[in-house]
């Protein structure tokens, strides 16, 4: 045997003989291994505790307030934290008005990394990112408070998908609602836009729950739908999904079918802020805590009662709101604005004839 | 002597007009690229129109830069001979300035038929999503007037000996340094941002500019 084969088969000893000796371990030492191994984690995570507790119990606390918003945090965090929390509640106060008596439980404001609990009851925590821009941290602070009178507004309402709408420029926000309304593949959307007040509202996902598909789409625009996002896991969906495409009809109401709740209504959340807001505007001072007042009720019921109005002059209001909304200066410019460039370019003319000192006449 | 300085001013201006020309078809075309190769259904139409948003900025520069070209190049050469050439000819000043105008905005319009073309060919290559729709006429349109204002603009400030350039230059200079001195002593007096919010809105010569510029949209 050469030195170089001997050098290898040496090598190939020193690699794979812990290997061959895992393999020959026994169930019951791979037990006690285990066992070791969660007595460790255990221990690790009781001296984890201890040292919280004893984190906790230096911790200092401030409480910031800037009108009825109260923010619980860290001393360390409160100059970080406190023109954050001064600039949220300008914004909440504007859009609450009468309602900010709902912000009557503080929020906690606390950093990123480190303990992830405050040792006093709070609404909800934010996480700040104390590397982030300090902007960061208001919006950090808004997103909180919003989200916490989403879920306050309870689950139907947290389920169906819109926003208060703190963080949104209203005109933007319509502006995008129209475009969503324009280009949605949607039969109920163009029913809608054709002044349909029931197919707005089905569109908005607050129809009716039976046959929501075929009230939704019409076969068309299933095609153009069921397309969307990622390809399903499963070989069935394709196949279906790839006969719906090649002009099956009952292929694509059947994975339509399967889809069940995951199926999108065509009017998503920039949509459903949109009423929101609307609603929200309509109902004037209390239409917060109306909101609010009967979590179990359906949106549709919530948004009325918000909105002090019937459902259906809301979701009409709406769609005339939103049909006014179309973003503005598209292609081609404004009437006026051509005149007068028309006008400069004469004037500008003139002034060209008239100038230099080289004038022959 | 129109046709004749016509020929000389597309002479003078050549290279340049032809990148100018080139810029005018591609910039639709670039605006729509990501949407002729992705699946319409995959668009969101607010993420597409976020993207031809985007590209909206440079047809207003395009349509400057086109009327800065043709105004210098009609005068540059006249400028050079200290005007020998125009105050031998038998023609009136005013008329000769005329003639010099009308060959830049001939000279002008292949751009804007290029950027119309290239609208057109972008619009029709490229799957719009529902709702949505082209506009290449209305954007050649208004990329037209736009760069016929800019030409007047200029072609006014170059008609002028260099000394009425380096006026304008100069004073326009001059407001932004006193402007920077008054905000660096704390003085508030934004009277630089008025004028030029003056000149981009209403009445102002550049309206045109402002605003969206897309070619698709709802």
């Amino acid at each position: 045997m050469s030195d170089r084969r001997r050098i290898g088969i040496a090598i190939l000893t020193i690699v794979l003989a812990p290997a061959a000796a895992s393999a020959q371990q026994s169930v019951a030492a791979q037990q006690a291994r285990l066992a070791a191994l969660e007595a460790a984690a255990n221990r690790a995570d009781s001296i984890a505790h201890r040292a919280d507790s004893v984190l906790q119990a230096r911790r200092v606390l401030d409480t910031l307030r800037s009108g009825t918003l109260r923010v619980v945090t860290d001393s360390a965090l409160a100059q970080r934290v406190r023109p954050a929390a001064a600039h949220a509640w300008r914004v909440l106060s504007a859009h609450l008005g009468a309602d900010t008596v709902l912000l009557r439980e503080p929020y906690g404001a606390i950093a990123n990394r480190g303990s992830r609990l405050l040792p006093v009851a709070v609404e909800a925590t934010a996480l700040i990112d104390t590397a982030a821009p300090p902007l960061e941290t208001f919006w950090t602070i808004l997103g909180v408070v919003e989200s916490n009178l989403v879920t306050r507004s309870g689950r139907t309402f947290r389920s169906w998908d819109g926003s208060l709408g703190f963080a949104t420029d209203t005109t933007h926000l319509f502006s995008l609602a129209y475009v969503s309304l324009i280009t949605a593949p949607s039969r109920a959307a163009r029913l809608c836009r054709a002044g349909d007040v029931a197919a707005c509202a089905a569109a908005l996902g607050l129809g009716p729950d039976s046959n929501r598909a075929a009230s939704w789409y019409s076969v068309n625009d299933l095609r153009v739908v069921l397309g969307r996002g990622t390809s399903s896991p499963f070989a069935r969906d394709r196949r279906m999904l790839a006969a719906c495409r090649a002009g099956s009809d009952s292929a694509c109401w059947n994975l339509a079918a399967r889809r069940g709740p995951s199926l999108p209504a065509p009017l998503g959340v920039v949509s459903r802020t949109s009423l929101i807001a609307i609603a929200l505007a309509r109902g004037g001072a209390g239409a917060y805590t109306r909101l609010l007042a009967d979590s179990s009720a359906p949106v549709a019921a919530q948004l009325s009662s918000a909105a002090g109005m019937p459902f259906d002059d809301l979701i009409a209001a709406w769609r005339i709101r939103v049909r006014g909304a179309a973003p503005p200066g598209t292609t081609g410019a404004p009437l006026r604005a051509e005149l007068a460039a028309a006008g400069w370019i004469v004037l500008l003319l003139a002034l060209a004839l008239r100038s230099a000192r080289w004038r022959l006449d | 002597m129109f046709r004749q300085m016509l020929y000389t001013q597309l002479k003078w201006s050549l290279i340049a007009l032809a990148a100018l020309v080139v810029a005018g078809f591609a910039i639709p075309v670039l605006s729509v690229q990501r949407a002729g190769i992705v699946q319409p259904a995959t668009w969101d139409a607010a993420v597409l129109l976020t993207a031809i948003r985007g590209w909206g900025v440079a047809y207003p520069i395009l349509a400057g830069a086109v009327g800065l070209v043709a105004a210098l190049t009609a005068w540059s050469h006249d400028h050079r001979g200290n005007h020998v050439y125009a105050l031998s000819l038998p023609v009136a000043r005013w008329k000769y300035a005329v003639l010099r105008f009308a060959a830049g905005g001939v000279l002008i319009l292949p751009v804007v038929v290029a950027l119309w073309v290239g609208g057109l060919a972008a619009g029709s290559a490229s799957t719009i999503p529902n709702g949505l729709h082209a506009y290449p006429t209305a954007l050649a349109l208004r990329f037209g007037l736009a760069t016929f204002v800019a030409y007047a603009a200029f072609f006014a400030i170059a008609s002028g000996t260099s000394r009425t350039a380096a006026w304008v230059l100069g004073v326009i200079g001059a407001l932004a340094v006193v402007q920077i001195v008054l905000s660096a002593a704390g003085v508030h007096a934004a009277f630089l941002p008025d004028a030029l919010e003056r000149l981009y809105t209403w009445p102002g010569p550049f309206e045109l500019f402002t605003g969206q510029w897309m070619l698709i949209n709802v």
